[in-house]
């Protein structure tokens, strides 16, 4: 302990103002303090302090991640054998799928984290935690035969145009991670959609559609049975198949309160809501889907766990959560349901909500406002 | 009696050092009075260095009301003016001939009206124990109040039984509310924890409320909760909430007995039970001293290590006094806490049964009941504040706490008004300062929003 202290303390002096590598301090200040808690003191106000911090806090969503991950690469490498006939151990499935998924991840946060370090540089403020969720989040919600150069520019494109021209981590108004996916679908469509891009080098006999996709086409009996699509042995992008994995997040995340259980649950209701209204006016076999079974197709659970609850993105205030939730359910139905040119809509509705958030949020305050006036004269009249 | 006051929001900081109750009597020649204590106040000196004073001379009044003066607590030598940056006063410090002589009171202390309470007040220097909400400066004698606080339990960290530190001087302290009731043409509440002794003493022992009853005004209000529901601006909220234009006043415990010492026995007294708490502190215990005494001889002998920081008032709000400082105005308590820079490897991620923490990231979760040594270390880097439900888990007002913070950040002074903000001042965002992950300085925020409204 002491050894890396003084370790650091001896490259410290590297990057002092003056020495060549001063430009570089962002990256060791950020490596730094990934290593050894910082040594600073209260200043100003309260001179004891809450042991958490942004890090950890973080952290826990990146641990919260990991199961969806480790499943999302085994499936990548279960799904690619599968298609070609192949039965393969359970090792030799993740390898294949650790070999593909790695290096897209790599590359998330070289190009992600560049941008940062330019920016914690020229503003002059530390490296902020926040890309080490968004650069996990970008790789799980993309096909696992994305090219990686296009991950390149789509996460630059999303540093820089959804977080860093609004003043940096906590004042971006979209969630990056989905900005970037939607960069994706928006400039390079063909890679993203389509049968092909969902199983790792798919034979053309193959049917690699995924449920969505065939669910958009009314083509029902292909679908996977429900255990299936709950367990994640399916395509899809890598982290969204499975259920169980998502739902094991989703623990960690509610138990910490990292993530807003009211977001969560607010979704599902909305998503629930709104797929009852389609099965009662029924008519077709896309209407007539179960509403819970929505539930485990597409990204909708991993948009619910991991993207609607953004802190940043999403409302600020309680009630505005509720609605901001419900919402994003509602919506996220009705694209799938009503639009079958692109079924996935989780993630233009968790986009739409983000848009939304600040004047559903204005709309809270001000009812809040009027509120604790008439609670004012109440109070003061009985008093006198 | 009124209906109790049940806030559930807030947040007990367990932390180990709490005082015993046994007193000693502390006696030192170093005193200072120490301008920050009131906040705003510009001081025009009125004595120099190497002047000799009487108890209650006056040493600077305010720049912005020059009846208010801040005087000698005891009689002896102004031995320093300290100036800080821009010539601005920190101290002044005066050496006690331990004689007391006191200035001439006679004829100056009636109580047949409210205006010569005041004037009896501002005449012996007792004013400044008199603040106001909103911004929490020192009471505005020309104005009257809607009514007046008087909160008996503190519910901070290691905070002093307060039944304790009245001990002894419940008459004075009676004579001294029913002086002050008369300042008012609304209530003055007298508000206790419930279970709390001074709750048991007033809502039981019939000595005390033959004493209250004959207070016309006065009202006992319960209150039940975590800190922070013991502090006034929580209290005001819930039975006198201030609007723009309101004015509402508030006094420490103590000083009500310094109050009723004027009025009872024509005394000048700045007397008052402090209580000497913290974990870096060997024997925690109650101290009989004089406003403005200093805490050198306190500490000697009586620390555990050696880096520590000690501060006048509790661990959340009070300031940094350093070893050789002074007690505060206001406060009843020096805590002593261990200074720390210690650094861990991978904190971040380590389970840490040993760091308290409200979220439920680490493991000490477990051990609700748990005391800690806290220390001043920060525990991370300053960041955009990102997460919004944290705030008003130790927010017990019906205010919008993230809402209220932006407003101040930005100093959008009608946004802020909407928001309630003549109903808080920093000490009232202390708490959410502690649980930030993104470790913002929410009081100072506040702070300098007030400042920019109250210009």
């Amino acid at each position: 302990m002491k050894k890396i202290e003084k370790i650091s303390n001896n490259i410290e002096k590297w990057f002092e103002k003056g020495k060549p590598l001063h430009p570089f301090y962002p990256l060791y200040d950020a490596i730094d303090t990934f290593l050894l808690t910082p040594k600073t003191t209260t200043k100003l106000g309260t001179h004891v302090k809450d042991a958490v911090d942004m890090k950890r806090t973080m952290f826990m969503v990146i641990i919260a991640l990991i199961p969806a991950t480790l499943f999302g690469m085994w499936n990548v490498g279960f799904q690619h054998y599968q298609s070609q006939g192949i039965t393969q151990s359970f090792i030799s499935n993740f390898w294949f799928g650790l070999l593909k998924v790695l290096p897209i991840i790599i590359v998330t946060y070289i190009s992600g984290l560049t941008v940062e370090i330019i920016f914690a540089k020229i503003r002059k403020h530390e490296v902020a935690e926040g890309f080490f969720v968004t650069g996990l989040l970008i790789p799980l919600v993309l096909p696992p035969d994305i090219p990686l150069w296009i991950v390149v520019i789509a996460t630059a494109f999303s540093v820089l145009f959804s977080k860093e021209v609004f003043g940096g981590n906590g004042y971006n108004f979209l969630n990056p991670a989905l900005v970037a996916r939607a960069f994706i679908f928006f400039s390079y469509p063909k890679v993203i959609t389509g049968d092909f891009v969902w199983i790792v080098d798919k034979p053309d006999v193959y049917s690699g559609a995924t449920p969505l996709a065939n669910y958009a086409l009314e083509n029902m009996s292909a679908l996977p049975s429900t255990l299936d699509m709950f367990i994640g042995t399916i395509p899809g992008s890598i982290g969204e198949t499975s259920k169980i994995a998502i739902l094991l997040g989703a623990i960690l995340l509610i138990f910490t309160g990292v993530g807003s259980l009211r977001i969560m649950l607010s979704v599902v209701a909305g998503g629930l809501g709104m797929g009852l209204l389609f099965n009662l006016i029924g008519g077709s076999p896309i209407m007539d889907y179960p509403a819970w079974q929505h539930l485990l197709m597409g990204g909708f659970l991993f948009g619910t766990v991991f993207m609607a609850t953004d802190p940043v993105s999403a409302a600020h205030t309680k009630s505005g959560k509720i609605v901001y939730g419900i919402f994003i359910g509602m919506m996220a139905m009705l694209i799938r349901v009503v639009n079958k040119g692109y079924p996935e809509g989780m993630m233009l509705a968790i986009l739409l909500g983000n848009i939304f958030a600040p004047l559903i949020d204005y709309c809270v305050v001000q009812l809040h406002i009027s509120k604790r006036k008439k609670v004012i004269l109440r109070t003061n009249n009985a008093q006198n | 009696m009124q209906k109790t006051i049940k806030t559930k929001k807030g947040l007990d900081i367990k932390l180990i050092g709490e005082a015993l109750k046994s007193v000693q009597p502390y006696q030192t020649n170093q005193y200072a009075i120490t301008p920050d204590n009131f906040k705003w106040l510009t001081p025009k000196l009125l004595v120099q260095e190497n002047e000799s004073v009487l108890k209650g001379q006056p040493l600077f009044f305010a720049k912005e009301n020059d009846k208010i003066t801040v005087t000698a607590p005891v009689s002896g030598t102004v031995t320093q003016v300290v100036r800080g940056e821009k010539r601005k006063i920190e101290y002044i410090t005066i050496d006690s001939d331990q004689q007391f002589q006191t200035i001439d009171l006679t004829g100056k202390i009636n109580e047949n009206s409210s205006e010569e309470i005041v004037e009896s007040l501002l005449h012996c220097g007792l004013w400044p124990m008199v603040r106001q909400r909103p911004y929490g400066i020192i009471a505005n004698p020309t104005q009257k109040p809607k009514a007046i606080f008087v909160s008996a339990t503190d519910t901070s960290p290691l905070a002093p039984d307060m039944a304790y530190l009245l001990d002894g001087k419940w008459d004075l302290f009676f004579k001294g509310l029913s002086i002050i009731s008369k300042l008012t043409d609304g209530a003055l509440y007298l508000t206790a924890k419930v279970n709390s002794t001074i709750f048991e003493l007033l809502t039981h022992d019939t000595n005390f409320q033959k004493q209250l009853s004959e207070i016309q005004n006065c009202k006992v209000v319960p209150f039940d909760g975590p800190h922070p529901s013991g502090n006034v601006g929580t209290q005001i909220h819930f039975l006198a909430p201030i609007q723009k234009g309101d004015i509402v006043w508030y006094m420490e415990p103590q000083n009500l007995c310094n109050i009723g010492n004027l009025f009872l026995n024509h005394q000048l007294d700045y007397s008052k039970r402090i209580a000497l708490v913290g974990g870096a502190v060997k024997n925690p215990q109650y101290f009989d001293l004089i406003n403005g005494a200093s805490v050198h001889n306190l500490l000697e002998n009586n620390l555990i290590q050696d880096e520590v920081r000690v501060i006048s008032g509790n661990v959340l709000t009070g300031a940094n006094i350093g070893k050789n400082g002074f007690v505060g105005f206001y406060d009843h308590m020096i805590s002593v806490i261990p200074e720390s820079e210690e650094r861990e490897l991978f904190g971040w991620i380590m389970p840490n049964f040993h760091k308290f923490s409200l979220s439920r990231t680490f493991f000490s979760y477990l051990m609700p009941q748990k005391k800690y040594n806290m220390d001043t270390r920060l525990f991370g880097g300053k960041r955009v504040p990102m997460f919004t439900d944290v705030y008003s888990k130790v927010f017990p007002m019906d205010l919008l706490p993230d809402q209220l913070l932006k407003a101040c950040y930005i100093k959008d002074i009608e946004s802020m008004e909407a928001l309630g903000i003549y109903e808080v001042i920093e000490e009232d965002f202390a708490l959410c300062e502690f649980v930030c992950p993104s470790k913002s300085d929410c009081q100072q925020i506040v702070k300098d929003a007030l400042f920019e409204i109250h210009k």
